[in-house]
């Protein structure tokens, strides 16, 4: 008996030891030992263990569901880990696979980790991505844990800002980096609305900060400078206008200005400073003009009716008496302290002085042309602001303020007025034109659009004519090929233009006729149906071949090979028949004379009109005192003389010209 | 571009009793400190006196934006029950575990 139950003791025993063996031997008790150790931090056993659970390679569709589990924990272990290496060696080898994985939601905390490893390195821009691909389900716990944690941050971090915007009152410098930290955050504001309005609060304050101290720091200067004209209401708000045209005073005050900022900073200070509305906004806070009242009759800036009305500047007045302040003289007083601070610029800008000085004066001159040519007419319905060529290319005006004007007829004045601001548009200034920028504008201008067709022939003939005017004639010939029929159709617009500059081009000492007969014929080849083109090139080629006849730099013959050209492309050309006329009868008389034909000397001679007769009387002399110095005294022999060739010429002209001098 | 008010040391609606007597008060500092030339005075004076030229020093005054303090953001919800994210992606593990004991 007792045998018995030690038996069966043992018996239980071994069937509880080999229970146990078997446990020990399952996968799932090593599994859930190592969940155990995970959960209690021990990821770097934990990670060792997962690994030994996986097979060499990860399948997508090979893997049960406990390697499965054990890639999961694996891939949470190593993205809590914190180690840089392992993180990237991770996201190169299986992020792919978890992100193509259909096995939701196991695969959710593989992601949730990830996107909190992203969240807490501030990688922000692949967030919403994840979460909405691959989180985002109704009430699913890891995009509200997500969403939880993200706004706790956002509003721990806005909690650390005002702190430290109230610690540092006095540090304005230090706004930039609370600033910049604002709109880090402002990625993920869509997670955390109510805080939102917290941060909205906040910048303007902080700025109102930074524009009241009176002294701080260049180089906050600068970036308040950009921070207020990069504002998206920059161009609407009067009050960020006038505060960066301030700004752009003290830029220039405190020397500040250089080759990257001195366009931004001068455009904005002219285009505020000349709109009455944005000028006037600011002038509307002190008590102590009250009694005077405001002339605005004088004045040569943009003003809106309308906005008068509505900021109820009631004290302005139509009539200029003591009590007036004339808003001329005060922008008057501000461009001259403006202009003495940038004359002071001199030593510290160096060699970049003149361009800054010169870009200012051209974008005053500019500006003023378009106030008084240009934006009188800008429809004030539309608020619109007028501004200097560079203030309207930069914040992407100009469309709008050639919008009034595109269909409608416009004035050389106003067409004067413009070209500034459309070449500006393709970023292109006038003394920097060439050939290549001008057949990029004229291939780019709306073809179908009056107003641009009319803007391009302005722009092209004025490029050409200065460039007439400075002597250079060989430019043109470098055209672009391609691009010839757009440049002539622009030259075609605006030809009276060049026939002006080109009337001058003789009183050029410097253009050579050489260059002057390339550049026309050039033109003429671009413009075909210019008939005063063809004139001038036909009276160009004459002169310059009896000019070089008579210094015997060429042959008679050479010299009636041109004056045929030129007859070919003016016929009508008086001064280039007779020459025609002159030289053929005069090598036709030589000929003659040359045998003793004097019957067919008198032929010709009668042949051609009176004012011609004298000067051939002179070659015809001529030919006899070298007949006379090679054949000495006898006339008395006779040859019959082949005049074919030159019957047969003044027959072709006869044909040809139908009006020459001899018929 | 100077400005006057600065110098003077006065506000922007001071009569003109107020910036002749800011005159006086700087050119006798000016006496011993010597920081500004005579003329230099005399030309703050100027232009505040000229309406025109004044107004022209009013508008060197930034405007100020329209803005509120902004408050300190009240953690109610997060005081009382911390979010922590690295305890609660536990969440998973522990069904899991879970679902194995009742195997």
């Amino acid at each position: 008996m007792y045998q018995i139950i030690s038996l069966t003791a043992l018996l239980i025993l071994i069937t509880i030891l080999v229970r146990l063996y078997n446990l020990t031997k399952s996968k799932r008790y090593k599994f859930l030992k190592t969940l155990m150790k995970e959960s209690q931090g021990k990821f770097k056993e934990a990670k060792q263990d997962y690994l030994k659970f996986l097979g060499k390679t990860i399948n997508n569709e090979k893997y049960e569901d406990l390697e499965f589990d054990a890639i999961m924990r694996y891939s949470c272990c190593v993205l809590k880990s914190n180690s840089i290496k392992e993180i990237s060696e991770w996201i190169y080898k299986y992020l792919s696979f978890f992100l193509d994985a259909k096995n939701s939601p196991k695969k959710d905390e593989v992601i949730f980790e990830y996107v909190l490893l992203l969240y807490n390195n501030k990688q922000y821009e692949e967030i919403p991505r994840l979460i909405s691909n691959h989180l985002y389900k109704k009430d699913n716990q890891y995009v509200k844990q997500l969403l939880e944690y993200a706004k706790d941050q956002i509003n721990q971090n806005i909690n650390r800002i005002i702190d430290f915007a109230n610690d540092n009152l006095d540090n304005p410098e230090l706004y930039f980096d609370i600033i910049e930290q604002i709109s880090k955050n402002q990625n993920i504001l869509h997670y955390s609305p109510d805080t939102n309005e917290q941060l909205k609060r906040l910048e303007p304050y902080l700025l109102n900060r930074l524009l009241l101290k009176e002294n701080i720091g260049n180089e906050v200067l600068i970036k308040l400078f950009y921070y207020l004209i990069e504002n998206e209401d920059f161009i609407q708000d009067y009050d960020l206008l006038n505060n960066a045209a301030i700004i752009s005073t003290r830029i220039v005050q405190n020397n500040l200005i250089n080759a990257k900022n001195y366009k931004d900073v001068i455009s904005v200070f002219l285009t505020v400073i000349f709109n009455d509305n944005v000028f006037l906004k600011n002038l509307t806070s002190t008590a102590w003009d009250d009694e005077h009242g405001i002339y605005l009759n004088n004045s040569t800036g943009f003003l809106n009716e309308q906005f008068l009305a509505q900021e109820g500047l009631e004290n302005r007045t139509e009539v200029f008496n003591e009590k007036c302040i004339d808003i001329e003289s005060t922008r008057s007083f501000l461009i001259r302290g403006f202009e003495s601070s940038l004359i002071e610029t001199k030593e510290y800008l160096g060699s970049l002085y003149p361009e800054v000085i010169d870009f200012y004066e051209l974008e005053k001159k500019n500006y003023i042309n378009a106030l008084s040519n240009l934006f009188l007419y800008v429809n004030e319905a539309n608020n619109q602001i007028s501004s200097t060529p560079y203030f309207a290319y930069k914040f992407k005006l100009t469309n709008k303020i050639f919008q009034e004007y595109l269909d409608g007829e416009i004035s050389t004045e106003e067409f004067d007025a413009a070209i500034p601001y459309i070449l500006l548009q393709y970023e292109i200034e006038m003394n920097e034109l060439n050939l290549t920028k001008l057949a990029y504008l004229c291939s780019d201008l709306d073809g179908s659009n009056q107003f641009y067709q009319r803007a391009k022939a302005y722009i092209s003939a004025t490029y050409v004519t200065s460039r007439i005017k400075n002597g250079d004639l060989g430019f043109i010939k470098d055209y672009p090929v391609p691009l010839k029929n757009s440049l002539s159709q622009c030259l075609t617009d605006d030809l009276k233009k060049i026939e002006n500059a080109l009337s001058n081009i003789g009183a050029n000492a410097q253009i050579q006729p050489k260059d002057t007969i390339i550049f026309l014929k050039t033109l003429v080849d671009l413009i075909p149906q210019a008939q005063s083109l063809k004139i001038m090139l036909s009276n160009e080629l004459t002169n310059d071949a009896i000019s070089k006849v008579n210094s015997k730099y060429i042959t008679p013959d050479q010299c009636l090979n041109i004056l045929l050209e030129s007859i070919t492309i003016h016929s009508g050309n008086y001064n280039t028949q007779r020459n025609i006329v002159l030289i053929v009868s005069s090598q036709c008389i030589k000929m003659a004379a040359d045998n003793g034909l004097y019957k067919i000397i008198e032929r010709i001679i009668n042949l051609i009109d009176s004012d011609l007769k004298e000067t051939l009387r002179i070659e015809l002399s001529k030919a006899e005192d070298e007949l006379l110095q090679y054949r000495g005294q006898d006339y008395s022999h006779t040859k019959t003389v082949n005049l074919t060739v030159y019957d047969h010429v003044f027959e072709e002209l006869r044909k040809s010209q139908g009006r020459l001098l001899y018929d | 571009m100077i400005n006057p008010y600065f110098i003077l040391g006065i506000h922007q609606n001071a009569t003109k009793k107020e910036i002749q007597k800011a005159v006086m008060k700087l050119q006798l500092e000016n006496r011993k400190t010597k920081i500004y030339t005579g003329n230099f005075i005399i030309n703050c004076q100027r232009i505040l006196l000229d309406p025109s030229k004044r107004l022209a020093a009013d508008y060197l005054f930034p405007t100020k934006l329209k803005s509120y303090r902004p408050k300190k953001i009240q953690r109610v919800i997060l005081e009382g029950k911390k979010c922590d994210v690295k305890n609660n992606s536990f969440s998973m593990l522990k069904s899991m575990i879970a679902k194995y004991e009742k195997r």
